[in-house]
């Protein structure tokens, strides 16, 4: 039984771990989406310029490569005439073809414009020191430079190619990105963030979403196959308690039969006064059957009572010091000692549950230790705290029991007594548990028998008086 | 031929004692033990021809006592009575060797009865 009410209670647990878990890991999920959103915005600014200059470069180069296969094709290679009809259309085509781009323009190694995309331009010469800005130093190799637009105002970037026919340089090919136009992409992407982030956050929301289903089904099926456990054990349960009384009610039943049969056999005979005595004693063996089958009837009731009796708050020191004192006289003259071991620290610790209940528990283990003890010895309650809860041991030092039988000491109907109904220990550790506490047994064969009962502290802890 | 001689063994005292003064009342001496340990002193010590005993007795069992007996190679008839009577208990208990099973709790008339009959089958075999 302990087991299972560990399993119904562990069920929830797990479940309720489980949950915390899923909705940790989608937190953190969620999380990393956001930083990830981010660190990707951050970024944008630089990708834009990458993108930008790699495809100016781009285009840049692939007007170089066409110029020089024309180049290449003349008899006196001639830069100014290599362009014909198709150069100045080309340049233009580039400006009007992708917004970031501001002009395109072929310059001499003069550095003079020899064609434009803004055909007013034509052979236009640029201030000295925008040519030596976009001249690459070695004049080989594409080459980006930073300056202000001289078509224009605002600041460009200038990416170039040569323009190269064996080693020798003919001119270069230049495309200028505007950078207002990339402030312009920059601003657009930044207006994505919060659609990126919202998606990032629903997309979070919905897997957490799932997860919480998850672990609530989880959690639902564990509730109801704990359910379904219990169920099963209280069937179970019932079924061994009837056939325990049953069993136990035959007893003295089959006693009464054979009593009665004694007192018939001598029922209207003369009878002498040995036949009288033996109907006199067997009439009160007859009657102590009866008593024993109403004490089994109020030990059964006070098992089956559920425990919603009268609870208080109690402190739990002066109970014990009036049953020790109940307790001595009766010890005493059967050559037994019993005494309370509680010290100063145990003032004020109290318990929440029903006093007689409490008061119950600790008469049933003193008569089971009054049973071990026939030979003398002594009985020591004892009361200490242990964190949140208060330890009541009671030890005697008696016969002890056997470890194979230690196992089933709190078992319902399970007895060594003759006249034992089995229901004394299952009573204690049912009162024990529906309090919320524990009670654990341990003994030693021919040493005794120690009983430690746990209860959770009163809230509030200490009574002061 | 001598009263025979009849063991009662029970935890449940009142029961012994009951039907020890029934099994005098009907003409066989009784002894009387409380537990397995006192009965197989009893049997050492005295003629036993029939034992009575309970399956359930602290310390040791009905059953182990039967099986103690069987093996010290004694043959009278043996009566098990028990309150449990589930079919597992009497499968055991026949198993072990006792000649008969009486449920918890019987007529006493038909206990004496099946006393007679197992005493009058042991005689008539031998």
């Amino acid at each position: 039984m302990a087991e299972i009410q560990a399993t119904a209670r562990s069920g929830p647990r797990l479940g309720r771990r489980l949950m915390l878990v899923g909705a940790g890991s989608t937190v953190a999920l969620a999380a990393g989406m956001v930083v990830l959103a981010l660190v990707t915005v951050r970024h944008v600014d630089a990708a834009i310029r990458t993108q930008a200059i790699t495809d100016a470069t781009h285009t840049a180069e692939f007007i170089s490569r066409h110029l020089v296969r024309v180049l290449s094709a003349q008899a006196r290679p001639d830069l100014a005439a290599a362009g014909g009809k198709w150069l100045e259309p080309l340049l233009q085509e580039t400006v009007d073809g992708d917004f970031r781009i501001g002009y395109a323009m072929v310059l001499s190694p003069g550095s003079e414009v020899l064609a434009h995309s803004d055909p007013r331009r034509d052979h236009q010469p640029l201030p000295r020191s925008v040519v030596q800005a976009i001249t690459a130093p070695v004049g080989t190799r594409p080459w980006q430079a930073e300056i202000d637009n001289p078509f224009h105002p605002g600041r460009v970037l200038d990416c170039s190619a040569p323009i190269m026919l064996g080693a020798t340089v003919l001119g270069s090919v230049h495309v200028g990105i505007r950078l207002e136009r990339l402030e312009q992409q920059r601003v657009q992407t930044e207006r994505l963030v919060p659609a990126i982030l919202g998606i990032t956050g629903v997309t979070a929301l919905l897997i957490l979403g799932a997860a919480l289903l998850v672990s609530w089904v989880a959690v639902e099926n564990a509730r109801r196959a704990t359910q379904r456990l219990l169920r099963q054990q209280h069937r179970a349960e019932v079924g061994n308690l009837a056939s325990g009384l049953v069993h136990e009610v035959r007893n003295p039943l089959n006693a009464m039969r054979m009593q009665l049969a004694v007192i018939r056999n001598r029922v209207g005979g003369g009878g002498g006064d040995r036949d009288r005595q033996i109907v006199t004693t067997t009439l009160e063996q007859l009657e102590g059957e009866v008593l024993r089958l109403q004490g089994l009837a109020s030990a059964f009731l006070a098992y089956g009572r559920p425990a919603s009796d009268v609870v208080e708050t109690f402190e739990v020191r002066p109970v014990l010091q009036e049953i020790t004192a109940f307790l001595e006289p009766e010890f005493e003259q059967a050559g037994m000692r019993v005494m309370l071991d509680a010290d100063g620290n145990t003032e004020g610790l109290a318990v929440h549950m029903d006093r007689g209940k409490f008061r119950q528990v600790l008469l049933n283990l003193a008569a089971n230790a009054r049973e071990a003890m026939e030979q003398g010895g002594h009985l020591t309650i004892g009361l200490s705290r242990v964190g949140g809860h208060i330890l009541v041991r009671i030890a005697d030092t008696g016969v002890g029991i056997p470890a194979d039988k230690l196992e089933h000491v709190f078992d319902l109907f399970y007895t060594t007594k003759a006249a034992g109904s089995g229901l004394g220990l299952a009573i204690v550790k049912q009162i024990v548990e529906d309090a919320g506490g524990k009670i654990v047994v341990a003994s030693d064969v021919g040493a005794g028998t120690r009983f430690d009962i746990l209860l959770p502290l009163a809230p509030g802890r200490r009574l002061w008086k | 031929m001598p009263q025979p001689s009849v063991l009662v063994v029970d935890d449940d005292r009142s029961f012994v004692v009951a039907c020890a003064i029934l099994l005098r009342d009907a003409g066989f001496t009784a002894l009387e033990a409380f537990s397995a340990e006192q009965a197989l002193e009893l049997m050492q010590r005295s003629k036993v021809d029939l034992v009575v005993m309970d399956v359930y007795m602290p310390q040791k069992s009905g059953i182990d006592l039967l099986a103690q007996i069987r093996a010290n190679k004694l043959y009278l008839p043996i009566i098990l009575i028990s309150s449990n009577h589930s079919n597992d208990t009497v499968q055991k208990g026949i198993g072990v060797g006792a000649n008969l099973f009486v449920p918890k709790p019987f007529d006493p008339e038909y206990l004496l009865q099946c006393i007679r009959d197992l005493l009058h089958m042991t005689h008539t075999r031998i």
